[in-house]
């Protein structure tokens, strides 16, 4: 309504305008009415004259029944006036109900005018925020479907490419493979053959080890002169290493008998038994290149 | 064929198997250090040295039988100084060590070096320089000798000592006796007493500065006692009968002796102090030749009371004796090692009469000797070897035999009968 009112300012004034002067009409409209002179209460002044009792009360009837004829014309005139003025009023009332009824009609026409054009305007502007919103939408709804194509397009072109690299990383994996399992193969093959080459050395090895410790322990043993008197018990063990050809470079008391002299008799043997026999197959010396003695005559 | 070396190579590392190889030697040979003592140098007036030290090294050396000196005659080299030796010369020689020195004259002086090598090793054991008179060098040498022995047994050596004996000399009618001290090779004899009637018995006391002895000179047995250095002495019995077979106490207090003043030959332990005498023995057999033990706790001695002489044992504060010999009919002259654990002795069987050892520990009897009339052991005082009196051909001469009998040695050249030797203690 306030709404109406603040978008049809004119319409309004018009409006209320039309009341003021109606409700001015409808104000000066009693005093149309004729005035009724002397109020009951002004005193007339009186004129005197004597006149007798019967005169008088004659007289007084006389003015009664004037009085009463006065009254009753007055009476007359009154309602006459009364039922004018009734009628008048009527007739302003329905004037007014009729001025009222048109005012409100108008008012009422104008106000759904107004809802009216408001309604189409809210209509139009309706319609406009639905042509917008659709054409956005439109937009929105292109740019998608554009925006949905490129990505398939380009989910095409990763897929593609996710395929092609790993197409090639198999391949290549399986290359690997391969190769690994030629590798493994020709370790397998390789480690095989170091075996049996270990296991015929070690046989050719554990052979001249049978045959020729025993030259070796008899050389050191006939070289070994045993202090006398040193203590029962005593035993000394002696690392010595050797050279091709079996000469022995250095010989270290890895474990003292406590006795310097029996440990020292145990170097001058093993240092005397120099050179200690060795199998003249060279390839044998790693088995002899390290030798501990222990020298334990209480066994 | 490279590669395979490697792989080779590489099990050889990761095998500690075949790496640590180990081999067993539980015999060796028993024998004598060999030695190679080259003549040392001389540097002075004349051609040689007034002695011979490397000689006299050499000689000590084999007579204890722990060493055998390489012949002068196989020496490969003369060296006199460390910078003329060449090792591989000696090791093909198979010689384990090797003493050079040189003797140098200064004035009345002489300057002794010596070092001693040890061949497969090539480095020097020991070396020493002595400054001595002319009458000092030979016990410079014996000294050098101790060194050598001492570093490479690990035991003392005892040839800077001396021993006692008693010679006889001249015709039956007109025998001489005396009393000498000599080197412990037999040299450098010193008298002590001479006497036309019989001299007995010497021995040492525990700190080798007096004899005990008997001596018949009164034409009775009679024990004395005579100061070395000063050669005072001193009557020590004069019993009735037999005044016999001194022997020193190791604590030097007391003596004991063999005395026949009860009437029968008992031991008797008799206070140098007081002269006081005590009774050990209680026998109707003959107890003689009492020996104390390195410990003072016990007495050994030679009885006759189970029918042949044997050896005996009582304890030195008196009690019950226990027989000690059983083997062969005769068993007398007892010495102590050193060390007490054994008792050299003569021992008599199959009509012989040979030093053996008798180990206490065990009670096993080792003969040592092969002579015929072998008599009066004496241990050297490290222990290592015996001192006797042994019969060659018409006579009595010194000879020293290892403890393990694996080297007999006459020692003297004298003239005359030797007996009754005794070794001495250490020098102070």
């Amino acid at each position: 309504m306030w709404q109406a009112v603040r978008e049809n300012p004119r319409a309004v004034a018009y409006a209320v305008l039309m009341h003021l002067v109606l409700l001015t009409l409808l104000v000066f409209s009693l005093d149309w009415t004729p005035k009724i002179s002397h109020p009951p209460g002004i005193k007339v002044p009186i004129e005197a004259e004597l006149v007798d009792q019967r005169q008088l009360q004659a007289l007084e009837e006389k003015k009664l029944a004037e009085q009463r004829r006065r009254d009753e014309a007055e009476k007359q005139r009154l309602a006459e006036a009364e039922a004018k003025a009734e009628a008048e009023r009527k007739r302003e009332a329905e004037q007014k109900h009729k001025a009222e009824a048109a005012a409100r009609a108008k008012v009422e026409a104008e106000q759904k005018r107004k809802a009216e054009a408001a309604a189409k305007v809210k209509a139009e502007a309706e319609q406009k925020r639905k042509a917008e919103a659709a054409a956005r939408a439109e937009q929105k709804r292109e740019s998608e479907a554009k925006a949905k194509a490129e990505a398939e397009q380009k989910r095409k072109a990763e897929a593609a490419a996710r395929a092609k690299a790993e197409a090639e990383r198999k391949r290549k994996a399986e290359a690997a493979a391969r190769a690994k399992a030629e590798a493994e193969q020709h370790r397998r093959e390789a480690e095989l053959q170091a075996q049996i080459a270990a296991e015929q050395e070690e046989a050719r090895a554990r052979s001249a080890l049978s045959e020729y410790i025993p030259y070796i322990q008899d050389k050191v043993q006939r070289n070994w002169l045993r202090p006398p008197g040193s203590a029962a018990g005593l035993s000394c063990l002696i690392k010595v290493r050797l050279i091709p050809g079996g000469d022995v470079v250095s010989a270290t008391v890895v474990r003292s008998s406590g006795d310097p002299l029996f440990d020292r008799s145990v170097e001058t043997a093993v240092l005397k038994a120099s050179p200690l026999p060795l199998p003249t197959d060279a390839t044998l010396f790693n088995h002899f290149r390290e030798i501990n003695f222990n020298f334990d005559p209480g066994r | 064929m490279r590669k395979l070396g490697l792989i080779l190579l590489l099990l050889a590392v990761v095998r500690p198997a075949w790496s640590a190889l180990t081999i067993e030697i539980t015999q060796g040979v028993e024998g004598a250090i060999p030695i190679a003592v080259v003549p040392f140098g001389w540097s002075g007036a004349g051609t040689a040295a007034p002695e011979n030290i490397s000689a006299i090294v050499s000689a000590d050396l084999n007579r204890s039988g722990r060493f055998e000196a390489l012949p002068d005659s196989d020496l490969v080299a003369h060296p006199t100084e460390a910078g003329q030796v060449q090792f591989q010369n000696w090791r093909m020689v198979n010689v384990d060590n090797l003493v050079i020195g040189k003797i140098v004259e200064t004035g009345q002086q002489y300057s002794v070096q010596f070092q001693l090598f040890d061949v497969f090793r090539g480095n020097q054991v020991a070396g020493y320089s002595f400054n001595v008179g002319r009458q000092d060098l030979r016990r410079v040498a014996h000294h050098i000798s101790d060194l050598i022995y001492e570093k490479l047994t690990g035991e003392r050596g005892a040839f800077n000592t001396q021993i006692a004996y008693v010679t006889t000399s001249g015709s039956p009618a007109n025998k001489t006796y005396t009393l000498l001290v000599a080197d412990s090779d037999g040299y450098n004899p010193q008298t002590i007493l001479t006497s036309k009637e019989p001299l007995m018995s010497p021995g040492w006391s525990p700190d080798g500065s007096q004899l005990a002895y008997v001596s018949f000179e009164n034409k009775a047995a009679q024990i004395y006692i005579q100061q070395l250095s000063t050669g005072t002495r001193r009557k020590l019995t004069s019993f009735k009968g037999i005044n016999g077979a001194p022997s020193w106490s190791p604590d030097g207090r007391s003596l004991a002796v063999t005395l026949s003043r009860d009437g029968n030959p008992e031991i008797y332990i008799m206070d140098l102090k007081s002269n006081a005498l005590r009774r050990l023995t209680q026998s109707a057999g003959i107890d003689t030749e009492p020996v104390w033990a390195p410990d003072g706790k016990s007495i050994v001695f030679t009885s006759d009371r189970g029918g042949s002489a044997q050896l005996y044992r009582v304890p030195a504060s008196g009690g019950q004796a226990q027989r000690l010999t059983f083997e062969g009919n005769y068993n007398a002259g007892a010495d102590f090692s050193p060390d007490g654990r054994k008792i050299a002795m003569v021992h008599g069987a199959g009509g012989g009469y040979r030093i053996a050892v008798l180990d206490l520990g065990s009670g096993n009897l080792r003969v040592l000797t092969d002579g015929r009339l072998d008599e009066s052991p004496s241990f050297s005082p490290n222990g290592s070897m015996i001192i006797y009196a042994t019969g060659e051909g018409n006579r009595e001469v010194l000879a020293a035999v290892s403890v393990d009998g694996r080297f007999r040695q006459r020692l003297s050249l004298q003239a005359g009968n030797v007996r009754e030797p005794v070794w001495s203690p250490f020098g102070k």
